[in-house]
């Protein structure tokens, strides 16, 4: 069996790969595999998943044009390689982004740690109540009233406190 | 310490001694970082990689944690040693060999660190069993003296901001390899895994036809990092983990009671074809260590298990290579894999 990749030379590395749900045969020649690191390859691409994700009726061409001041990177440019430009171009592209974490995340919110310098912003936050609103919304869709209870107490102190 | 020391140390993650080391090879938690404002490293030009690396490698040296580590920088390496670091899962395949990146490991190779991967930061606490809320204990300490030091691009709805959207918010991936040759041989894995990533687990392995060539390990990590916690994020799959286990042990157990002749036969033969080998494919060897791990949990063989960690590693390709100390044709590897495996397994006899 030849090469998959280059098509030249006798395949030596068999991959039969799932992921989750999805088989990919690989037949790689020793050279390619190499190129490969023949280590497990990533769990998928992303211009892939943008690719199903991304409509491309939902982008009028106007905001394909959009661009990172910091850094120049365009929002095109990241439909093409599925990363960012720079740490600005999350609020550069902000508005095209929210509906995409939503869908790769199922949610747009941070819920983890808070950088040691930025844990007293945490405290402060008010979008926090928001959050436990939705999860308050949630729980009683899940009929888990303990639970939903809770967090409306929660949410009171917090409003109190305000 | 060199590079080249490493070839004859063994990682802490090989050393079987975590909790559930018998089923969980390894417990990894990585962190995606990045500095503010500056072009992440696919983006960045040269200077600016190299300005990124300037910032981060002072800091980085007179960290505790890196006391007696190795510094790599990546232009400098070749790539049978890129290769051997690959497999030693202290960096990734797709670590560019340029300017401007360099990889830092601490002793025993337990925390490590890419400078200019995908992103300014990768940094990795690998260890052995399952151990995830030890590594996030580390990791987070660790994290947190960084970000004092170098200052990380963080947003108070996304967190922590990462080149790849898929990795924005905690920026961490918690992953464990398991070994799971009972749920493959009696075939139950083609349930549990699916019912896993509808879970929103991300399963990384080879089963069906042919799955015993990959040893039948399996890296199970977190999907989503934006909308749980970090310690959310630990829990759940430290309890999911131990789900699995216990339908590992439920499947190894049935397989004993209705096969033990079977597996008693597989696990001789393995240790006969691996003791007397003249030529021995890197897959072959995977496969064969894997039923020989099997027989050794199962109590069917006695022989130590630090020994067929080690040998899980020291029979890949690159670092057979390192260990005759030149590159050598696939052929030639084959021939120096079977010796050795044959000359460890006896040095390593305890039956
Ligand atoms: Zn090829
Ligand atoms: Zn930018």
């Amino acid at each position: 069996m030849l090469c998959d990749e280059c098509g030249k030379r006798e395949a030596t590395f068999h991959y039969t790969e799932i992921i989750n749900g999805v088989t990919t045969e690989l037949h790689l020649c020793e050279l390619c595999a190499k190129k490969r690191g023949f280590t497990l390859p990533a769990a998928f691409s992303l211009p892939d998943l943008l690719g199903g994700l991304v409509e491309p009726e939902q982008i009028s061409p106007l905001e394909t044009e959009l661009i990172c001041k910091n850094c120049g990177f365009t929002y095109s440019n990241f439909k093409n390689i599925g990363l960012l430009g720079c740490s600005q171009c999350y609020s550069s592209f902000h508005k095209m982004l929210e509906p995409l974490l939503k869908k790769i995340h199922g949610t747009s919110k941070h819920v983890g740690k808070f950088p040691g310098r930025r844990k007293k912003e945490k405290r402060e936050k008010s979008s926090d109540v928001q959050l436990l609103r939705e999860k308050l919304k949630d729980a009683v869709a899940r009929e888990e009233f303990e639970t939903a209870a809770k967090l409306r107490d929660k949410i009171k102190e917090i409003e109190k406190a305000k | 310490m060199e590079l080249d020391d490493l070839v004859t140390k063994t990682s802490n993650w090989l050393k079987n001694k975590g909790p559930k080391s018998k089923l969980v090879l390894s417990s990894r938690i990585r962190l995606a970082r990045n500095l503010e404002n500056l072009s992440f490293p696919h983006w960045a030009k040269k200077k600016d990689l190299l300005k990124i690396a300037q910032r981060i490698r002072p800091v980085l040296k007179k960290d505790s944690h890196f006391k007696n580590g190795i510094l790599v920088e990546m232009e400098n390496l070749n790539s049978l040693d890129r290769d051997f670091l690959v497999e030693r899962h202290l960096i990734s395949p797709e670590y560019e060999r340029k300017e401007g990146r360099f990889l830092i490991i601490g002793e025993g190779e337990v925390i490590s660190i890419m400078v200019n991967e995908e992103d300014h930061l990768r940094i990795q606490v690998l260890e052995s069993g399952l151990q995830l809320r030890d590594c996030w204990l580390l990791i987070n300490q660790l994290d947190e003296a960084l970000n004092e030091a170098i200052g990380f691009a963080f947003d108070a709805d996304w967190g922590y901001l990462t080149a790849c959207p898929t990795n924005l918010g905690t920026g961490m991936r918690a992953s464990v390899m398991v070994h799971l040759p009972g749920l493959a041989i009696t075939r139950e894995i083609h349930k549990v895994l699916p019912a896993l990533t509808k879970l929103g687990i991300v399963v990384r392995g080879f089963y069906g036809e042919g799955s015993e060539a990959k040893g039948n390990a399996f890296q199970i990590s977190n999907g989503a990092t934006l909308g749980k916690g970090e310690e959310e994020i630990v829990a759940h799959m430290e309890s999911l983990m131990t789900q699995l286990i216990g339908y590992e042990e439920t499947a190894r157990k049935n397989l004993l009671s209705r096969e033990k002749n079977s597996v008693e036969n597989k696990v001789w033969r393995a240790y006969g074809i691996l003791q007397n080998s003249r030529f021995l494919t890197s897959q072959e060897s995977i496969s064969l260590l894997s039923t020989l791990r099997l027989g050794i949990e199962l109590s069917i063989i006695n022989l130590e298990m630090d020994l067929i960690n080690e040998l899980d590693v020291l029979t890949l390709p690159a670092h057979i290579q390192k260990i005759i100390g030149k590159s050598l044709s696939p052929q030639e590897r084959d021939r120096a894999r079977a010796k050795l495996v044959r000359d460890r397994l006896k040095r390593g006899k305890n039956v």
